[in-house]
């Protein structure tokens, strides 16, 4: 019951976390229009940044999504079970999906932009990337050997 | 797999059905299965023993060793 609380609590967060990242989104029109007005000799950059500010983060709805999968399959009480290790599997590499939109990011500033200030959060955002993936794919190892485990103890007469 | 279990052959031997050996034994009979089927992965000494309790048996007569 506990349990049950706790994760009801997590999928309301995600919610939030969702609705916040959609919010992000819709701010990222208005912010790029104000950045361009600002900054007419950059106005052509606005477009292209914009779409790859949405397409990182589509990459942080779709991991959000598989959170929240793996938490319905929680509350049903099928936890160690191979489903979540590969739904953990796929979060690992939704985590690794915006390294290469920020690469992008980072060339078409660099080559348009001299000392552009976006490299610095680049090189923030692959850092987090790859940080989140590493701590996924743990999980989901650790989680493989639970279901290896639970298989061979259901396995025992 | 190299160990086989011999389960339905001491059943016979007994005139007994599975059913029947998981109500005396207090195994489940899908447990049971999963012994007879060779799906096993082990089997714990308590089980053996009440398996061989009931079928009037030798563990050695349930299990046996056969190259692949």
């Amino acid at each position: 019951m506990k349990n049950k609380v706790m994760s009801s609590i997590v999928m309301f967060g995600l919610c939030v976390a969702a609705v916040v990242v959609v919010l992000i989104g819709a701010y990222l029109v208005p912010l790029s229009h104000q950045t361009a007005e600002t900054n007419p000799t950059i106005a052509h950059m606005r477009v292209p940044v914009l779409i790859m500010g949405w397409l990182i983060l589509a990459c942080v709805i779709a991991l959000l999504v598989a959170a929240f999968l793996l938490l319905l399959r929680i509350n049903k009480g099928n936890i160690f079970e191979q489903k979540s290790v590969n739904l953990l599997k796929l979060m690992a590499v939704i985590s690794l999906a915006p390294i290469p939109v920020l690469a992008t990011l980072f060339f078409y500033t660099s080559a348009n932009v001299d000392g552009s200030i976006t490299n610095f959060w680049v090189v923030v955002g692959v850092m987090a990337s790859v940080i989140v993936s590493i701590f996924f794919f743990l999980l989901a190892s650790l989680f493989q050997k639970a279901v290896d485990y639970k298989n061979e103890n259901e396995l025992t007469i | 797999m190299a160990i086989i279990v011999n389960l339905d052959v001491e059943l016979a031997k007994q005139k007994m059905t599975l059913t029947e050996l998981s109500e005396k034994v207090g195994i489940t009979l899908s447990n049971l299965s999963i012994l007879k089927t060779g799906k096993a992965r082990a089997i714990r000494f308590d089980t053996l023993n009440a398996i061989c309790a009931v079928l009037q048996c030798q563990p050695g007569d349930l299990l046996e060793f056969r190259e692949d």
